[in-house]
């Protein structure tokens, strides 16, 4: 007799998927291409995240970012002013910068009825560059190859040399070959359609990145009992602390991010404080996004708005003294140290208002994650993702471990819960929860 | 920023098999996981990872049964992850009594057979797709699976019973 089951082998058969999709995979693939290796970009989206216990539903209360001492985070340049370049062929234009500055494409390029591009945004190194098709008839001209030009564009970069060598090898012209500065290396070249670029590098010992606009610069896990909470991430993670101020809260010292314990919270979640350029400004935006905003405070380390969004989570804002851009390191985008914020998972009720509110408020932009209603911001550090579809909001860490086999033991030792360690496409993980219920992942990245 | 680093390897090649290739992977994952959003989401990241193995130090050689590889797999982490969803994973090796793996004599109509594969947990839904309309041998549905063997061949008799037993409800049903 012949096994029924057989009946079920199902040989590949071709089938064509919708045009549509197929076309924005494809342009989704080029994209990728030209990232530098070593980025991987099949994690570049929110990961599975497992649903652990469920915990009681109880509002959520306004978590004191006042209490919390945030030094001086800083800042890299916001993009207020941009620049937006008049290209004679912006179509090939756009190309040329994919392949001879690594540009990606920020959003589809608007191409207009008769097939020009009407605007398109490029990311080169980090940075914004909006261009379109030039217009004379109304003025916006495009340079004329080897005749000169009002505006130079500055390029910051880590190697200048790589950088021109390979503009020149894609047909760029070079004006002036890279030298060292006292203020850092730099090179000029003209690109084919005839804009001038100075690519430049800091003297080595400055920073070259800093915090951006949107970026998390300082966190903090709400517990019910600080000093276990204290005491049972110090023994998994090697937290160390400042002195403690008083029996509410607790600043962990020596990790990449600002870190803070706060406690007395009825329920668990990482409480997150976002650099703004202008907290003014800012907490307009909050409250015309339907959230709450306190008048901002001045503190040691900022301006600082306690907020909560349009569904009741609480969070902060804060513009660092001196503004962004003052100097100083950026967050990791995956934390760096043992014991550092690898990564944050917003758990939403419904996540299109916390994309929409968070939008409007940071400027951030979403891209759609592996999982149903699943979000990966854009650009933020520590990386940020987004589920939707929760029974409450609740924001959950994932933190960088050296031996993940190590910090489960110790998880489990000191009396909280740990699965067992699971191989993801961008590490291997742990889901866990501490001796109070506050949930957790591991990652060893 | 280095600049070889930064040149991506022949990347017309790759786009060029992505333009063969897809048929074959929206395919290979749509006869295996019915919606359609989900088998695009899938597709895509068999892409995507396609693009990171190019990248590397000793990249592939590009083909279709190396990319349905990919594929599979992708496939198979869609299952954990919708088996840890359902809370479902962690308890395979420990329910219910031992079914009996006795013979069963009968023809499978197409339809309900997928209906009823679509119907199944997770592990039971991911045992079976590999072993039988993949036809990989046991070793290799274990080595996906990250079982043992002994256990994979477990849980593919407890898959049967499981598969046996929602389609003859299904047949009584449907009439």
């Amino acid at each position: 007799m012949a096994d029924p089951f057989e009946a079920l082998l199902a040989p590949v058969a071709p089938v064509e998927p919708d045009p549509a999709f197929a076309a924005r995979l494809r342009a989704r693939i080029e994209r990728a291409l030209t990232l530098p290796k070593g980025v991987t970009v099949s994690n570049l989206t929110l990961e599975p995240e497992p649903a652990t216990s469920e915990r009681a539903t109880t509002e959520p209360t306004a978590s004191s970012a006042a209490s919390t001492s945030v030094e001086a985070p800083t800042s890299r340049p916001l993009a207020a002013i941009v620049p937006y370049l008049a290209v004679a062929g912006a179509g090939r234009a756009l190309e040329w910068y994919a392949e001879a500055l690594g540009a990606r494409t920020r959003g589809e390029p608007y191409v207009m009825p008769d097939g020009s591009i009407g605007h398109a945004e490029l990311e080169i190194e980090g940075g914004l560059l909006m261009l379109s098709e030039q217009h004379p008839e109304i003025g916006v001209v495009a340079p004329a190859p080897g005749e000169g030009v009002p505006v130079t564009i500055h390029l910051s970069v880590d190697d200048v040399d790589s950088v021109i060598d390979r503009a020149v090898a894609a047909g760029a012209d070079l004006e002036r070959a890279p030298a060292d500065y006292d203020y850092g290396r730099n090179g000029v070249f003209r690109d084919p359609f005839g804009h001038r670029w100075l690519v430049s590098a800091a003297p080595a010992d400055s920073a070259s990145t800093t915090v951006r606009h949107g970026d998390i610069g300082y966190v903090s896990l709400q517990v019910p009992d600080t000093g276990r909470a204290a005491e049972f991430f110090s023994s998994v993670l090697g937290w160390r602390y400042g002195p403690a101020s008083g029996p509410q809260g607790r600043q962990v010292e020596g990790q990449s991010l600002h870190h803070g314990i706060w406690g007395e919270q009825p329920r668990t979640t990482l409480f997150l404080c976002f650099a703004v350029a202008d907290i003014a400004s800012a907490v307009v935006r909050v409250r015309d996004a339907g959230g709450t905003a306190e008048e901002p405070q001045a503190q040691p380390y900022g301006l600082v708005s306690t907020c909560s969004d349009d569904q009741g989570t609480a969070f902060a804002i804060f513009e660092p003294p001196g503004g962004i851009g003052t100097g100083g390191g950026a967050p990791a985008l995956h934390g760096t140290l043992h014991g550092d914020v690898a990564y944050i998972t917003m758990e939403v009720v419904d996540s299109a208002r916390t994309r929409a509110f968070y939008g409007s408020v940071l400027g951030w932009r979403f891209e759609r994650g592996h999982v149903e209603d699943g979000w990966q911001v854009e650009n933020v550090a520590p990386m940020v993702g987004i589920s939707g579809g929760h029974e409450t909001d609740t924001t959950v860490p994932m933190y960088r471990v050296h031996d993940i086999e190590v910090a489960v033991e110790r998880v489990r030792a000191r009396g909280g819960t740990a699965t067992d360690p699971e191989v993801q496409p961008y590490g291997t993980t742990s889901t866990c929860t501490d001796d109070q219920g506050t949930r957790f992942y591991l990652g060893q990245l | 920023m280095n600049q070889s680093a930064a040149v991506p390897d022949s990347p017309g090649s790759l786009l060029s098999f992505y333009d063969d290739a897809l048929p074959h992977v929206f395919g290979y994952l749509s006869a295996r996981c019915g919606r359609s959003a989900l088998a695009e989401d899938l597709t895509a990241e068999t892409f995507l990872a396609a693009v990171d193995a190019v990248r590397r130090e000793s990249p592939p050689a590009l083909s279709v049964p190396w990319v349905i590889g990919v594929a599979r797999h992708k496939l198979v982490d869609h299952w954990r992850r919708q088996a840890r969803e359902e809370r479902s994973f962690r308890v395979v090796g420990e329910e219910g009594p031992q079914t009996l793996d006795d013979p069963w004599d009968t023809k499978l109509d197409a339809i309900r057979a997928r209906e009823t594969l679509d119907a199944l947990s997770p592990h039971h839904r991911a045992a079976l797709t590999l072993r039988y309309l993949d036809d990989l041998p046991v070793a290799e549905v274990a080595a996906l699976l990250e079982r043992t063997v002994h256990a994979t061949e477990a849980l593919l008799v407890r898959s049967r019973a499981a598969f046996r037993r929602a389609y003859c409800a299904k047949e009584a049903s449907d009439g």
